[in-house]
């Protein structure tokens, strides 16, 4: 579970301005993968991670109000 | 037991850039062939739960009945499915919990709907604080 709120505080904390709008992928507290399909970030940061758990995350847009 | 998490404030550190602010927490998706980290919105105003499809092809989910899901954005289709989630308690405690979801094609945000969520837990949204707290009820 500490890989959990590793990944978490990097979600929240990290500069993610270079991702708005792509799902990243992050492993051990950093950006591993990124893209617009979430399958191949997946794919790319289970490579990277050698198959072991990561976070994947939409990177919300600026001005962008949200109504589900 | 319960856990606090603030919203996130912008995409960069120290400045207000319009993000929009919502209560997103981590979770555990566990599917039949994977399981994997999340950042899920808390939805009160969703029924159900919302998975993206690719998503659930991840994780292995059951493709259920087809379906249409009216959204204020408009008609979109799924499939009926169920998921387990696990959510990170005080004491790095993990509650998992099965819950109905909606697998949704053209949808990329994983959000947690009342069904099955907001019965597990009594959930509080302060805006003030920018944060929500989720306190896990104990089944009787």
């Amino acid at each position: 579970m500490r890989n959990v709120i590793k990944d978490y505080n990097a979600y929240m904390n990290l500069d993610l301005s270079a991702f708005e709008g792509l799902w990243i992928a992050i492993f051990n507290g950093q950006v591993v993968a990124s893209g617009a399909n979430p399958k191949k970030v997946y794919g790319e940061a289970m490579g990277a991670s050698k198959n072991k758990m990561v976070m994947l995350a939409k990177v919300p847009e600026r001005g962008v109000v949200e109504i589900l | 037991m319960s856990k606090a998490y603030k919203y996130r404030k912008s995409l960069s550190p120290d400045k207000d850039d319009s993000t929009p602010l919502a209560p997103r927490i981590p979770v555990i998706l566990i599917g039949k062939e994977e399981a994997m980290e999340n950042i899920a919105l808390i939805d009160s105003g969703a029924t159900d739960t919302s998975i993206p499809k690719l998503i659930a092809e991840i994780l292995g989910l059951r493709f259920g009945k087809k379906i249409q899901i009216r959204t204020p954005g408009g008609e979109i289709s799924g499939y009926g499915s169920e998921v387990t989630v696990g959510v990170l308690m005080e004491h790095d405690r993990l509650v998992k919990i099965k819950v109905p979801c909606h697998i949704l094609e053209d949808f990329d945000e994983i959000v947690l709907g009342r069904a099955g969520f907001f019965n597990a837990f009594e959930i509080t949204f302060c805006e003030a604080k920018r944060e929500v707290r989720l306190k896990h009820l104990q089944a009787k």
